[in-house]
């Protein structure tokens, strides 16, 4: 078609390439060479390389129709990463590109055939197939998983590096066209900062391609004078290539480049995105060299290419002779232009058009287009007085055609940011209202095209968002604005392929027939139809289809309404949404310790805590050794994540009391006492032990998970009773020990000599205040694995002192250091509950066997009503112990269901093969609130097995806790 | 992302605060076990003007807010103090 | 997602086209409402959290029945309204799903 590939337009053409560095790549296997600057389309184009893609449903060939990006036609495949928009992507050297959707190849694709079965898919045909006979859905599954995607996803993929930024200004404009350079420029005076983001590499907008007078100079002058006062303002930050994609509730802006997300925060928004040229619909609308008017003019003047060599041009405004003058000086041959209208007026363009002597044929339409990979000829029409058209027999050969017929408002940010659109039928187009207060639209966006009246809507924007003001739907009188979109472009034709979604494959009568299958409603519609749930997103369809359903409603567009806008406006990777992983970890203050034990380290929320310390052994076997070590001679286990909360003052005692269940007023100074806690529902939330160091301080524990829950219901319950009591969360501010077994006295002696630790003079519960290896200390004892032990808090800065302390002193006795998973299973052998395993979101304390911990004669904690209520009514499940009847039977598992008489009855919360004891031990519900210890019931295990398990009395090690007690 | 303006912090990022639920005063202990489930489980769900604690989480800091629950917007945010000062106290046992 | 990334670091290129959020509502007990209300002639079947689908063939027939006979039918009795009234409310006997 051309005899010189790749040579470029010069002399006012070309504005973003730099022809002095050429950029070689490959698409689809063959050599191209491009420009820097170049787009991949606007390269390929330069070399003839007109079809791009198949199309979704038909694999139709495909081609560059907006060179913006808008469209689906343009998307390709660059190495590993799926879905670049050609229009987008700039070629960089030694770039491998490859189409997508075609099988067999991008010329010859045997899915073509599907173009010829059209009449056997019509709309929605796959809700009513692949499914029947009994069966066919696994046949067809993989065939159509194969057909499907335009792309492909290697699942090595390594991840890239994306990160994000902060951004706050005082106004962020979104686009940087004629309008927001004015908004900005405007804003700037009111002493205000700036941010312009346009998508584009310059700014300029459609200045930088669209002809606005006979002599094709104007558009330039403006962009340099704006452009050049905007370079001059140190308040206004430019971003270019970068994309505005999402808008949020007060002013939050996403914004995105390739490798970063700016999260910005603008006190205002003003919108100046411009918009989205439509186009006509008419029979094989979509062959590669049709393209909307505005892209041969991306072509013609951003990159130096010809769109062609003969063209026609379809239009319906003064834009499409805009672009008739931009091929003549391109030396562009313009066959004829086709005007929609049959009375067109006298735009400045279409005057040097009749000037230029190009011959136009008003009030006539284009019917059908030929040519198979590319356009060869039109069939004109003409429009009827009454609407219907008339083919005139003539056909006219060409290699391309354009289509101006009008626009839509570039206005997804509109939608994102909670405004809507109402139709306009004077200018025939959806104008942006009911704008949150802080966001203003100006410009083609808004309705408004002319040079004049865009200049005065970008600065009254700009003041607004500058001044604080609330939006308001208002714009400047544009008597040019009802010139330029055509109310109905389109010319259904009964032989079909007269496509309105091209990224959908969907036709006119498949929206007609959409509607008669019932789905009358535009969001049925879109959701039965598919259309606009392609990667344009409906930018080039959502306005026709409405004024096709508008027309055979007979209502007006207004009332069709409009489907809704989604962010992002631009397809981000999932890779700039997330950015860099941080993930923050709590660390005890004997966390090397732990390390250079070879502890296996496991989550705790967002602490690490020893699992179980490595020896080399099964995971299991070292976990007994732990155990049995324990029991035996003495272990220490890291508790420092536990919580802690101090709680001082004169209500201190009466503060404790009203949050937990038991009885705590009278609780003696130097004890410990079991603490329960409940929301308000009655439900068991957290458990601890608290210490009262005094009359007026209490030292409260916590769970590790649910201490920060804990504090924060705290401050909220005091916020009300407004006792005089301080509460602190001194989590972080203590590390903590657990030195427990029969050796453990022994090994503490040795680093304390301030306390008196005999079992006379330091009981069980009992809590003291001294010393341990000189390090200032809280000790509490407290057993929960069942042993005689000593819980020691000291200042977190010194945890690892005193851990390398007892350590020391206790390698004669025999010490080792015990991890969780140890832990867990002494307790379990006590039988103590673990808050949120075995209880649930619904579990009261009688539920949970612990009715001792409620106290019968409070007249309030938190939770006590409901607590009542439910205890009244009797329990439907109790959580008891169990072993089973054959102790060689297989274990259960946690969640494994307790099963009677056919029923679900419960489930299993605890269980392990108790070291100790040597027998399965556990803790489950059982739905029989009758249930005594000897009581059988039936576990299901894993392949559906049951095992019989007997109800037991709880502890199972040590019933009578003579070993935590010496 | 929404802008809380919290009255110790000033307008934060939305993410940093947690809703409790509605002002209610707790039910006097006479009354009924209806009464007393309803003031557990059931909201009012007013369309309109709703009162709710608020707690900034950086700061443990709780506090009241006044906002439109169909609107979304916030009218007023208060310290605990001052809000309360304002209206009834209630018994806390 | 950073966390999803970590899982599947391939997606870090597949671009993501649209999304959207909303918020879904839970009942105390993490169970829907069924059946009758305090008012005649308004029945409800809500509070499924997103978790009804697989139910809606039975919980169909049955709020039928239930529309049809102005009456609570046995089957969806523990899920009516008025359970909240006295503590009633109604846990997944199999599982731990009311987390905290």
């Amino acid at each position: 078609m051309t005899s010189h590939p790749n040579k470029r337009l010069g002399d006012g053409f070309g504005a973003f390439i730099d022809v002095s560095k050429p950029v070689s790549f490959t698409f689809d296997g063959k050599a191209y060479s491009g420009f820097q600057g170049d787009v991949i389309s606007s390269a390929l184009a330069a070399s003839d390389q007109w079809v791009i893609s198949r199309s979704f449903k038909y694999h139709r060939p495909r081609g560059t129709f907006s060179l913006a990006g808008h469209d689906a036609n343009s998307i390709v495949q660059i190495g590993d990463e799926p879905n670049i928009y050609a229009d987008l992507r700039n070629v960089e050297a030694g770039m491998k590109v490859q189409p997508v959707n075609c099988f067999g190849s991008l010329k010859r694709d045997w899915l073509e055939l599907l173009d010829r079965v059209g009449k056997f898919l019509p709309v929605g045909f796959y809700y009513r197939s692949f499914f029947k006979p009994r069966g066919a859905w696994r046949f067809w599954e993989p065939i159509i998983r194969r057909m499907a995607g335009l792309g492909t996803v290697n699942l090595n993929t390594p991840h890239g590096y994306y990160d994000k930024e902060y951004g706050f200004y005082d106004v962020v404009v979104v686009g940087g066209g004629q309008t927001g350079m004015a908004a900005a420029i405007e804003a700037v005076k009111q002493d205000k900062s700036v941010l312009i983001v346009d998508e584009a590499p310059h700014l300029g907008g459609s200045l930088n391609y669209q002809r606005l007078d006979g002599d094709g100079v104007r558009a330039k002058q403006m962009r340099d004078e704006l452009t050049m006062e905007i370079s001059k303002l140190d308040s206004i930050k430019v971003m270019t290539s970068t994309s505005a994609t999402g808008l949020f509730t007060d002013g939050w802006v996403a914004i995105t480049t390739e490798k970063r997300l700016y999260k910005v925060r603008g006190n205002s928004v003003v919108i100046a995105a411009g918009a989205v040229e439509q186009p006509a619909v008419f029979r094989h609308n979509d062959r590669p060299g049709i393209m909307l008017g505005s892209a041969a003019q991306r072509l013609m003047r951003l990159y130096g290419v010809k769109p062609g060599k003969r063209g026609v041009i379809l239009t319906a405004n003064d834009d499409g002779y805009g672009v008739a003058l931009d091929c003549l000086d391109a030396g562009i041959d313009v066959t004829a232009i086709i005007d929609l209208r049959a009375d067109p007026g006298d735009g400045v363009m279409r005057k040097q058009a009749r000037h230029r002597k190009l011959k136009i044929l008003e009030g006539h339409a284009i019917s059908e287009t030929f040519g198979h990979h590319h356009v060869r000829s039109v069939k004109v029409a003409l429009i009827n007085d009454d609407g219907s058209w008339t083919e005139t027999g003539e056909e006219i050969t060409c290699d391309f055609v354009t289509m101006s017929v009008g626009y839509a408002p570039n206005a997804a940010l509109v939608s994102h940011g909670g405004g809507f659109f109402s139709y306009d039928d004077d200018i025939a187009m959806h104008l942006p209202e009911k704008l949150p207060r802080w966001c203003h639209a100006a410009g083609s966006v808004n309705g408004v095209f002319s040079i004049e009246a865009c200049a005065a809507d970008g600065a009254r924007a700009g003041a607004m968002a500058a001044k604080d003001k609330d939006s308001i739907a208002e714009r400047p009188a544009d008597p040019m604005a009802r010139f330029v979109n055509h109310p109905f472009p389109i010319l259904k034709n009964p032989k079909g392929k007269d496509f309105v979604d091209f990224d959908e494959d969907l036709q006119s009568q498949d929206i007609l027939n959409g509607m008669n299958d019932g789905y009358r409603h535009i969001q049925l519609l879109k959701r039965y139809s598919a259309l606009g749930m392609g990667p344009s997103q409906g930018r080039h369809s959502n306005v026709n289809a409405i004024r096709l359903v508008a027309r055979s409603e007979q209502v007006n567009e207004d009332s069709v309404g409009t489907t809704t806008f989604r962010p992002p406006y631009r397809s981000e990777k999932i890779g700039v949404l997330a950015g860099r992983s941080f993930e923050p970890v709590r660390r005890t203050a004997m966390h090397h310790r732990h390390l250079e034990a070879d502890a296996k380290m496991m989550p705790a929320g967002a602490w690490m805590r020893p699992a179980y310390y490595q020896k080399g052994k099964s995971a299991q076997k070292t976990i007994f050794d732990e155990v049995r070590n324990c029991r035996e001679n003495v272990g220490l286990i890291d508790v420092s994540t536990l919580g802690g909360l101090e709680v001082r003052g004169p209500d201190a005692a009466e503060f404790v009391n009203r949050v937990y269940t038991w009885a705590y007023t009278k609780q003696q100074v130097g004890r410990a006492r079991y603490l329960l806690m409940t929301d308000e529902s009655g439900v068991v939330i957290d458990d601890g032990v608290a210490c009262r160091f005094d009359e007026n301080h209490y030292y409260l524990t916590a769970t590790t998970s649910g201490v920060d829950g804990v504090y924060r219901e705290m401050l909220y319950w005091n916020a009300r009773w407004q006792l005089e009591v301080d509460i602190t969360n001194v989590t972080a501010a203590y590390a903590g020990v657990n030195i427990a077994g029969p050796n453990a006295r022994k090994v503490l002696e040795k680093q304390c000599d301030d306390i008196d630790l005999s079992a006379e003079g330091f009981p069980y519960m009992g809590v003291r205040i001294g010393h341990v290896a000189g390090i200032p200390a809280r000790l509490l004892r407290v057993g929960f694995v069942g042993e005689l032990g000593f819980e020691i808090h000291v200042p977190a800065s010194m945890g690892e002192a005193l851990w390398d302390a007892l350590m020391t002193v206790g390698e004669e006795f025999g010490i080792e250091p015990f991890g969780v998973e140890a832990q867990r299973v002494m307790r379990l052998e006590k039988g103590h509950i673990i808050i949120g395993q075995d209880t649930d979101g619904l579990t009261t304390p009688h539920e949970a066997d612990m009715e001792w911990a409620v106290a019968k004669k409070k007249s309030f904690y938190v939770g006590k009503r409901s607590v009542d209520i439910q205890a009244a009514k009797g329990v439907q499940r109790r959580l008891l112990g169990f072993k089973l009847t054959d102790k060689n039977a297989v274990a259960p598992e946690e969640c494994h269901l307790v099963i009677q008489n056919g029923n679900m009855a419960g489930r299993v919360t605890s269980v392990v093969r108790s070291p100790s004891l040597n027998e399965v031990i556990g803790l489950a519900y059982i739905e029989d609130e009758t249930a005594e210890p000897g009581t059988k019931f039936n576990i299901r295990i894993a392949g559906g097995r049951m095992v019989e398990a007997v109800v037991a009395p709880i502890p199972f090690y040590d019933p009578k806790n003579k070993r935590q007690e010496l | 992302m929404k802008l809380m303006p919290c009255p110790l912090n000033g307008p934060r990022n939305i993410s940093e605060f947690i809703c409790r639920g509605e002002v209610t005063p707790m039910p006097d202990t006479e009354c009924s076990d209806k009464e007393w489930s309803e003031y557990v489980f059931m909201e009012n769900n007013t369309a309109g003007e709703v009162c709710e604690w608020w707690f900034h989480v950086p700061t443990a800091y709780w506090f009241i807010v006044r906002r439109n629950s169909v609107s979304e917007e916030i009218i007023e945010t208060y310290t605990v103090a001052d809000f309360f000062s304002k209206h009834v106290k209630e018994a806390g046992s | 997602m950073a966390h999803m990334l970590e899982l599947f670091p391939f997606l870090g290129e597949v671009r993501l086209m649209r999304q959207w959020a909303g918020m879904s509502d839970i009942t105390p007990d993490f169970a829907p409402v069924m059946g009758l209300t305090p008012v005649e002639n308004y029945y409800i079947d809500a509070g499924w959290g997103t978790w009804g689908f697989k139910a809606t063939p039975v919980s169909g027939k049955r709020m039928a029945e239930c529309v049809a006979n102005n009456t609570q039918p046995s089957l969806i009795e523990p899920f009516k309204l008025s359970r909240f009234d006295d503590f009633s409310l109604v846990g997944e006997k199999g599982a731990a799903s009311v987390g905290h």
